[in-house]
């Protein structure tokens, strides 16, 4: 299947309206929804329907003869001017939204669609052909359906792009701060539950990093049905993903912050090369070379006075001079790299930036420049770096979803969870005692929170889980947080027996 | 009763198996760390292996906690 389709054409491109037309006149059941505006402002995901369920592709226009010219080898004629592309992850609806929409614009503009997975160039009639074939491959619709949560997500976070020019979502599943120079900041959503829970992890990735370095943990991870879900998320996405990122804006910050600082040697490396130059960047490396013979030398003499009868033991010591020879590779590869002199070693880094703002699909994005080694301190310009970034202006929700614990002693709140961020306790979904009690009686979890006399709160978390024969056990969690950064947990459990669970 | 963890400038971790007819204790304080396991008294069992209270029976769970780190010697948390 492919990932993008492009219609080159010359002109101006229609409304979306007048492109929802053309695909119904076709016969799609595709539709641009809202369908308002002209396709000339769209970038990035194109909300649509199928039926009445909501898909959509991501679509953008090139208008440089350049990126024309890049196709002259498969046939397309130079006379085009500008292209449209139609652009998909791996979600089957969305790729024949994508074709169905391409083969109605061509029609709409006379022009002519490359298709990246047939590889070759389509006619108005070939493109119309694909679409209908592909159509054909979607399962039948049951007769009712909800939108899948990745293209409610999109949804929502439509309105946030609208409102910040300087986030972009990338390549799907990634929310990032625009224009990247040097690191990548933002936000990786992942879906679990046949694409009814969505998690977020922060995603913070150096562009002249070889390889990725992190995997955070995810901040935020609930079903997309609860009705609370957008503002949580755009709640977490604020405080505990753009506030922390956003400030971090040069190689330095990066260094300095609690992502850099887990860094190994090996992989803070090219960041102290590239922010404080070539003699800091050799001392590492001489260091790592350094160490990494003293550590062959040691597997070579373990190696050699290993039981050769011992089958584990030999395979362990096999093991770890194969590590440590590779180890060497490494501290070679770094040296000979240092050896191309400056010139030669920033122009290794900016390739690489290139090579992964490509594999990320954000060149757009991408504002290729100097690192800060490459100029004196007192000429590092504020340009040099990432923007700052503060979640400032942000999606505004009411905030029913939340309530704060108790203030005086004895006031007693209920809700349906809670949770302990930043160290901040807030009670979620906030319920009122008889629906808490009601909640308590049928053995569903519900949260109670209190202040007791000494100022501290104490929240008492219930939970039942069926066993043998249906009967609960349930779980009662006591946790107590005080102003000093002390906390509690106490837990309880009853298990009930039949005569109690029928009385 | 099932399990007390305490954390901040004093740890503290107490395990009570019912079954096992035992009570655990794991403490690290200012660097040191120190294990004890006590057994379990037949008051222990009446003070602390009791019918939940009904709902918003807050104040009853609290007071068996604080009556069960008096007794084990943990103090006030405070």
């Amino acid at each position: 299947m492919s990932m993008e389709t492009h219609v080159f054409f010359r002109g101006k491109l229609p409304t979306k309206a007048a492109l929802s037309r053309a695909m119904k006149d076709l016969g799609f059941p595709f539709s641009i929804k809202p369908a308002t505006g002209s396709l000339e402002q769209q970038s990035g995901f194109m909300p649509m329907l199928l039926r009445r369920e909501e898909t959509g592709v991501e679509f953008d226009v090139w208008n440089d003869e350049a990126t024309v010219a890049e196709f002259a080898d498969v046939g397309v004629d130079q006379s085009f001017e500008r292209v449209a592309n139609f652009r998909w992850g791996g979600d089957y609806q969305e790729a024949v939204a994508g074709m169905c929409a391409a083969a109605a614009l061509v029609k709409l503009v006379n022009g002519v669609v490359f298709d990246e997975a047939e590889d070759k160039l389509l006619s108005v009639e070939d493109a119309a052909a694909l679409a209908r074939k592909s159509l054909k491959e979607l399962p039948e619709p049951p007769k009712q359906r909800k939108p899948r949560g990745p293209t409610k997500l999109k949804r929502m976070l439509a309105p946030l792009l609208a409102k910040r020019s300087d986030l972009l979502l990338a390549h799907y599943p990634l929310l990032l701060i625009r224009p990247v120079r040097h690191l990548m900041r933002g936000v990786e959503f992942e879906w679990s539950d046949h694409g009814t829970t969505c998690s977020a992890r922060p995603f913070l990735r150096p562009l002249y990093q070889p390889s990725r370095v992190f995997l955070n943990d995810a901040v935020f991870s609930e079903s997309v049905e609860n009705p609370d879900f957008e503002p949580m998320l755009f709640d977490r996405l604020a405080v505990e993903v753009f506030e922390p990122l956003g400030k971090i804006a040069t190689i330095e910050d990066f260094m300095e912050s609690d992502w850099g600082q887990q860094l190994w040697l090996d992989e803070s490396f090219h960041s102290v090369l590239l922010s404080r130059g070539l003699a800091e960047g050799e001392a590492i490396a001489n260091g790592l070379a350094e160490a990494a013979e003293r550590r062959l030398a040691e597997c070579r003499a373990r190696l050699a006075t290993a039981n050769r009868k011992d089958r584990e033991e030999m395979y362990h010591r096999r093991a770890e001079l194969k590590s440590a020879e590779e180890s060497i590779e490494g501290c070679n590869k770094r040296l000979a790299l240092l050896a191309r002199g400056e010139a030669g070693v920033f122009e290794h880094y900016r390739s690489l930036e290139g090579e992964v703002a490509k594999g990320h699909k954000i060149e757009e994005a991408w504002e290729p420049t100097p690192f800060p080694a490459q100029l004196k301190t007192s000429q590092r310009a504020a340009k040099l770096a990432d923007p700052k970034f503060a979640p400032t202006l942000w999606l505004e929700f009411p905030a029913t979803w939340r309530q704060d614990p108790p203030s005086t002693p004895a006031e007693i709140r209920c809700a349906v969870r809670w949770w302990y961020r930043q160290d901040r306790l807030e009670l979620l979904h906030p319920i009122t005692r008889e629906q808490a009690e009601a909640r308590y009686r049928n053995f569903e979890d519900c949260v109670l929170a209190t202040r007791l006399p000494a100022g501290q709160v104490l929240i008492l978390g219930r939970s039942a889980s069926a066993v043998s024969g249906d009967l609960p056990l349930v779980r009662y969690i006591l946790w107590i947080y005080d102003s000093q950064g002390q906390r509690m947990i106490a837990t309880f459990k009853r298990a009930w027996t039949i005569e109690e669970f029928c009385r | 009763m099932r399990s007390i963890d305490i954390k901040g400038e004093r740890s503290w971790y107490s395990y009570l198996s019912f079954e096992r007819g035992e009570k655990t204790f794991h403490e690290y304080r200012s660097g040191e760390k120190s294990f004890e396991c006590r057994p379990m008294t037949d008051e222990d069992r009446s003070l602390y292996a009791f019918r939940p209270p009904g709902f918003e029976g807050l104040d009853e769970l609290w007071s068996r906690i604080l009556t069960y780190l008096n007794n084990e010697g943990f103090g006030a948390f405070a």
